[in-house]
């Protein structure tokens, strides 16, 4: 294939995931409510209910600008473009349809091919790192899809229907553990996240983008499916248990977020941390359920709403960001750029806002939806009487850590991506228009919601009925006054001159642009302050023979390791391997009788099995 | 007539705000036996920064040129939002403690991108441990200002103080006894510790020495210069005058309307110079610590302040 | 009077919490005193609001033995050992004061759920001496040096003063001064064991005690 036609073929290919998602916006304004498609003997169920609206017309949106983005992308995509394409086309097809599904078997059924065309979307550029995470993504899927098909199944006998309409109410708390067990891995939750961390950051930037922003709130919905919908009591325990898995997370992502030098890595830490905040949201307003007060309820509910759109947006728009960062430079290590405020300001405006958005500083919508868990949280505070109340005090001192953690995690992307001077990487291109709309169109939509969040808000509510306590907060007031305050501050500034000059470098007449901040020297307080939560390999290097303060090179090399890998994981893996090897031996002796009886003993197993599953009925 | 009311005592503080930060300058130069500056100095600095060109590096972006005004701008804000001693401000309604926290730690958001901003080897240090200090501090301010949230049973921090003025004069006329010492003593004790270390003083950091190896804040704002630094010092002496009134509004909590307008200002300026006092014989009866002795002082503060919304919660 | 009492309760607390946060062990001696002496004035606040007269003899003892004569013994025996500072123990100081207070949460959990006690000044008191009781039994373990040790087991004791005068009005006299000169003689007896092993190990670090279990 030349040169031209394979382009020629990139520029037709490159169309499927914006036409996909534009006939998805077409068919949610055209379709019923609800209705059955016929496959062959089946007909699958489906069914727009509010939730379902909401999570899928949150899809549509982010798919559509992830689209345009993907219009200016598609050169940098590796391995088969076409192939690539098309299957980004039918993730976003198979998300849709299963945050649509209304029966068990259609949503398992998309759901599986989400996950298969997310897999190879992981391993499209077909280098063994990314084959690593392909293989870990998969068996964590696998092992997450196959807790959901048992809840599912364990449902369906219980009830003896497929419908979701019949599981409502009847999911009891085994089977509620189960399938919270399943999504949990999906969405990334402490300790099933080790594949997150290695698949969002090895794929494609706008196949990161619709994982962290799209695929992740799939779990969140069919968690909430299950909590708000199918459960058939609201037991204190499961509040507990979500309460501190989402604890974990949100600690755990933060903290790795902010030593994290990769800059498309510590995007996929931000997003489990994230996932934390929303789990934590979820144990609380069962925990509201439980108690009966409404208001926490419904104030969690809508801070798992909003939170969740919040986090799609930013998060796609970081995503897209970091991949237009690395297409420039081809570099993915954050302490080798710098200085591309210069390069691209487009960019850096753009991801200087989502990057303060993403802090959650007000007026951002995430502060907005920040402030929702906080109102909760005062709310479940006021109940007297009752130990569980305790826990939310620790909550609330994780929730206040991990805030500053993020700030400083995006403080450190930007300061030392952005600003500052070049430490190495060249830039070999500049940003295309479409991919920047695409990052520009949830930038602009995120201000938008943080500068007037009620009207947005009843609008959301118009969709999905919402309702919350008074918070305190009025944005709007607060910009009119910055704004008259700026007006009087640039009257009484408004005769300095402005000056260019050098930066003072202490009267050394070098410039070493190494000399700048780098993630590890940006962090080292924090990382030395929490060193319990890292599992961390340092070495320092340097020629022995030299004068002690003059050395000509010193090698500082740090490297962080995921704790839960190390401890839980790695352990685990050994000993599976240990005990596989040891029937192996005990099995595999290589005699062809020894197999065959196998089968029969198999066989004969399976008869043994049917007896008494079928045979003793009165 | 509220809203003017209001307005005025925003401005009252704001301006005020350089002369607190002189008072304790000065307190504390008197202790060390030196003659001391006058007690407007810091305008006459403040009015020469003004005055002054602006000079700014090679490297820098838009970060350099818009991070002051977003440093000035939420402490300005904050003033307008609390009742320091007027019980109608003209953002009460939006004085939710987390607001107010997250009003705090956006300034330094944007000064510690600042500092990494001119490509300066100092500025990473600045930003590294502005962020560290505010990493144990923050908890600590969480759980403090919900104490106060819980104890009362008021959702914004304008109900709070009202609610605790309030008690106050109940107390005072007819000896009722919903009150508490324990909660106001912790936290006011809390609150002296945060103030010490969100506001750069000893001994959390000098704000005195140029000396790279000490300094916190002063490594963050090292490339500013003219209307920059004014507007990053100005910040600065807000937010430790913040600070402190959040103090005073504990210490002796009387909030007064229209009529009691100036007695009760005269009350916050009493308050407000005792606070001085303390602060600058704290500051100068100690040594500045070695940065990662820090955590000590702020664990400590932080298990104050945990203790206090303990007890809030079971009044 | 209930508002005073929990407040000296408490102040009991924050000292043992402060006891936590300093490595000095001379600045840890005053602490133990001033939290001896806030316990005297909380025995002297039950005595007032209850009229009981053996709690003013109560308050004088413990003024007289913990406030006065353990301190000045305490700090004869750290100028003979010479060591003022404490620098390595188990945990960081910092996770070691959190861990307090979480020890904190854990008591008035646990106070919290004991039905059937009745108390004079409300549940606080209870729970500041069994969170003091569980902090200087922290310190025992987290600490190296054997003086920490000495300490620690002052602060249990002023703990265990505290919960008894908080439920009933106090313990009998005799029982009272039985105790308080118990732990008179047995703080005597540590500081001799302590400067013996000073004179013969020249040490007095809880690891290099670790030679003896032969």
């Amino acid at each position: 294939m030349s040169e031209g036609s394979s382009s020629r073929i990139l520029n037709v290919y490159k169309y499927i995931p914006f036409t996909v998602s534009s006939l998805i916006v077409l068919s949610l304004f055209l379709l019923p409510r609800e209705f059955v498609l016929q496959l062959g003997f089946f007909g699958a169920h489906f069914k727009l209910d509010a939730l379902s609206t909401f999570f899928s017309s949150l899809l549509v949106f982010v798919s559509l600008y992830v689209s345009v983005y993907t219009l200016g992308y598609a050169k940098e995509l590796k391995g088969k473009p076409p192939v690539l394409l098309s299957l980004t086309g039918l993730f976003i097809l198979s998300m849709f349809f299963t945050l649509i599904s209304n029966d068990l078997v259609s949503f398992l059924f998309f759901w599986e091919i989400m996950s298969l065309s997310s897999f190879y979307l992981v391993i499209s550029d077909e280098k063994k790192e990314s084959s690593r995470a392909g293989f870990i993504y998969f068996l964590m899927t696998h092992l997450g899809t196959a807790l959901i098909m048992l809840s599912f199944i364990l449902l369906y006998l219980k009830t003896s229907s497929v419908s979701f309409d019949s599981f409502r109410g009847s999911a009891d708390s085994y089977i509620l553990l189960l399938a919270l067990l399943g999504f949990s891995i999906k969405a990334g939750v402490v300790p099933f996240h080790v594949w997150l961390p290695y698949a969002h950051p090895v794929a494609p930037s706008n196949v990161s983008a619709l994982m962290s922003g799209v695929m992740l709130n799939t779990a969140i919905y069919g968690m909430m499916r299950f909590l708000f919908e199918f459960s058939s009591s609201n037991s204190p325990l499961i509040s507990l248990l979500l309460i501190l898995f989402g604890c974990l997370s949100l600690v755990y992502g933060a903290i790795y977020s902010l030593t994290e030098s990769s800059v498309k890595k510590f995007l996929a830490y931000s997003s489990i941390e994230n996932m934390g905040l929303l789990v934590m949201g979820m144990g609380l307003a069962n925990f509201g359920l439980h108690k009966g007060v409404l208001p926490i309820y419904s104030t969690a509910k809508a801070f798992l709403l909003l939170h969740t759109l919040n986090h799609s947006l930013l998060k796609s728009s970081l995503f897209m960001g970091a991949g237009v960062v690395v297409k420039m430079t081809h570099e993915y290590d954050m302490n080798r750029l710098g200085g591309l405020s210069k390069s691209s300001p487009m960019l850096f405006y753009l991801m200087l806002t989502s990057s303060l958005f993403m802090s959650a500083l007000p007026p951002s919508n995430m502060f907005f939806s920040e402030l929702l868990l906080y109102k909760t949280l005062l709310l479940s505070l006021n109940i007297k009487g009752d130990s569980t109340a305790y826990m939310f005090v620790l909550m609330l001192t994780l929730l206040a850590l991990s805030g500053v953690f993020v700030g400083a995690t995006f403080v450190k992307f930007i300061g030392v991506a952005f600003l500052g001077k070049p430490r190495g990487a060249k830039v070999s291109s500049k940003p295309s228009l479409t991919e920047l709309v695409g990052i520009g169109v949830p930038v602009l939509s995120s201000l938008l919601l943080g500068l007037y969040p009620y009207p947005v808000f009843s609008l959301l509510s118009s969709v999905y009925p919402l309702e919350i306590a008074e918070l305190n907060y009025v944005p709007i007031n607060i910009l009119l006054l910055s704004l008259v305050l700026l007006l009087i501050l640039a009257f009484i500034t408004r005769r300095s001159k402005v000056r260019m000059y050098e930066t003072w470098v202490c009267g050394l007449d070098e410039e070493n642009p190494s000399a700048q901040a780098t993630t590890l020297s940006q962090t080292y307080s924090i990382r030395r302050l929490f060193s319990m939560f890292y599992s961390t390999v340092s070495e320092i290097n340097f020629d022995a023979e030299i004068k002690k303060y003059f050395r000509s090179s010193i090698l500082y090399k740090e490297e962080i390791k995921d704790v839960f890998e190390e401890k839980i994981y790695r352990k685990l893996t050994a000993y599976i391997l240990d005990i596989s090897d040891h029937v192996r031996r005990f099995l595999q002796t290589g005699n062809i009788n020894l197999y065959i009886s196998y089968i029969f003993l198999t066989l004969l197993l399976c008869f043994i099995v049917y007896a008494i599953l079928t045979g003793e009925k009165p | 007539m509220s809203l003017l009311l209001g307005i005025i005592q925003a401005l009252v503080v704001i301006m005020l705000a350089p002369f607190f930060a002189g008072l304790i300058h000065k307190v504390k130069q008197r202790i060390r036996g030196q003659k001391g500056i006058s007690l407007f100095q810091f305008y006459r600095n403040l009015y020469k920064l003004i005055k002054k060109e602006v000079v700014l590096s090679k490297e820098a972006s838009i970060v350099s040129s818009i991070a002051p005004y977003f440093y000035f701008l939420p402490h300005a804000i904050l003033c307008f939002m609390l009742p320091f001693f007027y019980k109608n401000p003209p953002l009460g309604n939006s004085s939710n403690p987390v607001v107010i926290l997250y009003l705090l730690s956006l300034p330094v958001f944007f000064m510690t991108l600042y500092a990494l901003d001119q490509a300066s080897s100092f500025g990473g240090l600045g930003s590294s441990r502005e962020w560290f200090i505010s990493s144990l501090s923050e908890p600590s301010a969480v759980l403090l200002f919900f104490s106060l949230c819980v104890y009362t049973g008021e959702p914004n921090l304008k109900g709070v103080f009202l609610k605790l003025s309030d008690e106050l004069r109940s107390l005072l006329s007819e000896g009722s006894d919903h009150f508490s010492i324990s909660i106001p003593f912790l936290i006011l004790f809390a609150l002296l510790v945060l103030a010490l270390a969100e506001n750069a003083r000893i001994p959390f950091d000098n704000p005195e020495t140029h000396l790279e190896l000490t300094m916190v804040h002063e490594a963050n704002i090292l490339e500013a210069s003219g209307k920059h630094l004014f507007l990053f010092e100005y910040g600065s002496y807000l937010r430790l005058t913040l600070f402190l009134s959040l103090m005073s509004m504990l210490l002796f909590p009387f909030i007064g309307d229209a009529t009691l307008y100036p007695l009760a200002f005269a009350l916050y300026l009493i308050k407000m110079l005792f606070l001085c006092l303390v602060v600058a014989f704290v500051e100068s009866f100690n040594a500045k610590l070695r940065l990662f002795r820090v955590p000590n002082i702020l664990s400590f503060a932080f298990v104050l302040s945990l203790l206090a919304l303990v007890l809030s919660m079971e009044a | 009077m209930e508002k005073l009492a929990s407040f000296f309760a408490l102040m009991v607390l924050v000292f043992a919490v402060l006891n936590v946060a300093s490595p000095f062990l001379k600045f840890a001696i005053r602490l133990n005193m001033l939290q001896s002496w806030t316990l005297a004035l909380y025995v002297l606040v039950v005595a007032i609001s209850s009229g009981v007269f053996h709690l003013y003899l109560s308050f004088l003892a413990t003024i007289v033995f913990k406030g006065i004569l353990i301190p000045i013994l305490l700090f004869r025996v750290l100028k003979r050992t010479g060591k003022e500072r404490e620098l390595d123990m188990i945990m960081s100081i910092p996770s070691a004061v959190v861990f307090s207070g979480i020890l904190i949460v854990i008591s008035t959990i646990l106070v919290a759920k004991f039905g059937g006690l009745e108390f004079i000044f409300g549940k606080f008191v209870f729970v500041s001496s069994l969170s003091t009781f569980f902090i200087g039994g922290m310190l025992l373990v987290i600490r190296k040096v054997l003086f920490s040790q000495i300490l620690g087991l002052l602060i249990m004791e002023n703990a265990i003063f505290l919960a008894a005068n908080s439920a009933v009005t106090g313990m009998p006299l005799v029982v009272e001064l039985g105790i308080l000169f118990d732990i008179f003689v047995s703080i005597l007896m540590a500081s001799v064991l302590l400067l013996r092993i000073m004179k013969s190990f020249e040490d007095i670090r809880v690891d290099a005690l670790e030679v003896l279990k032969e």
